[in-house]
């Protein structure tokens, strides 16, 4: 990665931390354009999509990063995490369970496989198997708890008002 | 001599409860030997949770309940299995009568919450965390999440889980 785009990762990683991950996606796409053929800028930005939940967007920038010339291998466990995330959402959760273990199994314990991990168990009713993995987070990231509370009580007032207004306009 | 060796037990299951066939069949002789000891009957239900046999953790966590009218802790965990199993108005009698038994614990009031939430009763949900906040407990906050997202998520769980617990 050239010096430019390496800046703009490291300020993309602060806006990580601070969980604006809008700020961090635009950052990680100017990122992209300061050094096309860096993996790991493609790496980084499909895992902003996916925060944002754009997850068409990662798939699509994962297959862009497969096309480069050169990779290196030690993220190729933590985008097959990812894409199998961008297959929970696509309902295919056969394959979403298929890349997830192979990511968990590589180590890629990043706290969003590990929670994509988690719902495949909710979505076959083995709530103490999601129990477990969510346990697991943790370790990784003591902090990701709040946040994702955080985000998912938007999510879920953002969904409510909108089913509300639609009711209204019908 | 009694108080020791529930002592002993408690220790044992702890060491074991990796393993937990082992400690369900310390703990179902345990029983029979001392059968007005609640707090076996709690750790029978919780480890019949861990195996997903909700029928058996309810019978026990119940004989808990019965043992001990008087302990919100029992009705609390009781609440808490029933989260796990889905049984979510089940679960809101039971933090409801933890919660008259012990109006201040902050667990009973939070899981409540959760329950609200689990039964997509948002605003029941929003009321209690409104007034009372969530507590810091993990163990909870993990619940919260999987409750959220399933709330989020079009997948008809409701109906899949109702179906497997009815089995």
């Amino acid at each position: 990665m050239n010096y430019r785009a390496s800046r703009l990762v490291n300020k993309a990683y602060l806006q990580f931390e601070k969980q604006n991950y809008t700020q961090a996606l635009e950052l990680l796409q100017q990122a992209r354009e300061k050094d096309p053929q860096s993996d790991e800028v493609y790496a980084y930005l499909g895992e902003a999509y996916i925060y944002n939940e754009r997850y068409e967007e990662a798939m699509q920038t994962f297959d862009e990063r497969e096309s480069l010339k050169i990779k290196s291998a030690h993220l190729d466990p933590y985008i097959q995490g990812y894409r199998g995330r961008v297959y929970l959402e696509r309902g295919d959760f056969a394959e979403a369970e298929r890349l997830v273990d192979i990511a968990i199994k590589s180590k890629a314990n990043e706290p969003e496989i590990l929670i994509t991990k988690a719902l495949l168990h909710m979505h076959r009713n083995q709530m103490q198997q999601a129990l477990q993995i969510m346990r697991q987070i943790d370790f990784n990231d003591p902090s990701f708890y709040y946040r994702k509370i955080k985000i998912l009580l938007k999510k879920l007032s953002k969904q409510k008002n909108t089913s509300e207004n639609n009711e209204h306009e019908s | 001599m009694f108080k020791l060796f529930m002592a002993f037990l408690r220790l044992r299951i702890a060491q074991i409860y990796k393993n937990p066939d082992k400690a369900i069949s310390i703990l179902e002789t345990s029983i029979v030997k001392y059968p007005g000891y609640a707090f076996s009957f709690l750790h029978l239900g919780l480890l019949y949770t861990q195996k997903e046999n909700w029928e058996k953790a309810e019978y026990y966590l119940q004989k808990a309940c019965n043992l001990d009218p008087s302990n919100p802790v029992f009705d609390l965990f009781m609440g808490k299995v029933l989260i796990d199993a889905q049984q979510y108005a089940k679960a809101i009698d039971k933090l409801r009568e933890s919660i008259n038994k012990d109006k201040h614990n902050q667990l009973s009031w939070s899981y409540l919450a959760l329950a609200y939430l689990g039964e997509g009763n948002l605003q029941k949900f929003e009321e209690i965390v409104q007034t009372k906040p969530l507590t810091e407990n993990h163990e909870l906050q993990i619940r919260m999440i999987l409750l959220l997202e399933q709330q989020t998520r079009d997948w008809n769980s409701h109906e899949l889980q109702s179906v497997a617990i009815s089995e």
